[in-house]
């Protein structure tokens, strides 16, 4: 029971900052360039003003997609003795094919705009390193932080039974 | 299968005698059982079976409904489930790294954070074992880092 609400939890806390994250990067990028962008992009239909409704649910189902994927590429049920770096590139490229598929059916852009796929492929890209950077110094920091809380269990452990067979 | 209980004040050990035609799997299993609550398992191994302290057992795990714990040398096929041992064993130090395996915690000899909230350990045969996301928190806990 306790596991199942960790799962869930997991599901909803990496949901949110997708969308969170999402959501933050468009208005950024929508205050800046809003005005210009709102004939080419459905996005930034509102312009600087902000973002519709419909483009920070298109968000919300992009960000419970990748969460989703995530949870299945990184699951013990799929592919168990692949490496990381595999299950990374696997889920680097459903990515890409989800928000292409987004781009597509609601019009982010237009398809045939090549200074939009040129943008969608530089800011997923900086995102991606961005992202990986942070996880990977992360995991670092958190492995440190293991180590260590190990070494003391094993030393108070052993300083344990050593006062027992004193 | 009858079951009779003596109780006697002066009886200074517990003693269990299974009075049987002949050793089935079901008997097997009742002594596995009995075994582990010495906190020994039986295990066998090439049609020999052996009876082992549960310290020296790295982890176990279960391949094909089958299960199998390991040694730093060895391994050996068990009668019992893996929630069996779970059950009797977390008392021992042994804590469930995923669905189909538990891990003696004395045996490990490193651990790591791995991708997405996972730990990678390594056993003291040099082994690499994953903990899933799922039961890396009970690790965390042993280790005063949650």
């Amino acid at each position: 029971m306790e596991n199942k609400i960790i799962i869930k939890y997991g599901f909803i806390n990496e949901t949110l900052i997708i969308f969170s994250t999402g959501i933050l990067f468009l208005t950024i990028v929508g205050g800046l360039i809003g005005d210009s962008a709102k004939q080419l992009s459905t996005m930034f239909s509102l312009g600087n003003e902000g973002l519709s409704f419909s483009v920070i649910l298109q968000f919300l189902a992009v960000a419970v997609m990748i969460a989703a994927l995530k949870e299945f590429i990184y699951s013990q049920k799929f592919l168990k003795n692949m490496m990381a770096l595999w299950k990374t590139v696997i889920f680097l490229f459903s990515i890409i094919v989800i928000i292409t598929g987004f781009i597509i059916a609601f019009g982010w852009f237009p398809v045939n705009n090549v200074e939009g796929w040129i943008g969608f492929f530089l800011s997923f890209g900086v995102c991606f390193v961005i992202s990986t950077l942070s996880m990977v110094i992360r995991t670092k920091w958190e492995s440190r932080k293991y180590e260590e809380s190990f070494e003391r269990y094993k030393r108070e452990h052993q300083e344990e039974k050593d006062e027992e067979v004193y | 299968m009858k079951i009779h209980i003596n109780q006697q004040v002066d009886n200074a050990e517990t003693e269990i005698t299974i009075s049987c035609r002949q050793i089935n799997p079901e008997i097997e299993k009742i002594i596995s059982l009995l075994r582990v609550m010495d906190l020994k398992l039986t295990g066998v191994r090439e049609r020999q079976t052996y009876i082992l302290d549960a310290a020296k057992i790295l982890y176990i795990d279960t391949v094909d409904k089958k299960t199998f714990f390991y040694t730093k040398m060895e391994v050996y096929e068990t009668t019992l489930k893996l929630y069996e041992l779970e059950e009797r064993l977390n008392v021992n130090d042994f804590l469930r790294a995923n669905k189909s395996c538990i891990i003696n915690f004395n045996q490990i000899k490193s651990i790591k954070a791995d991708l997405d909230g996972k730990l990678l350990v390594t056993m003291n045969n040099d082994e690499k074992l994953f903990i899933s996301r799922q039961y890396a928190t009970n690790f965390k806990e042993k280790l005063g880092v949650k």
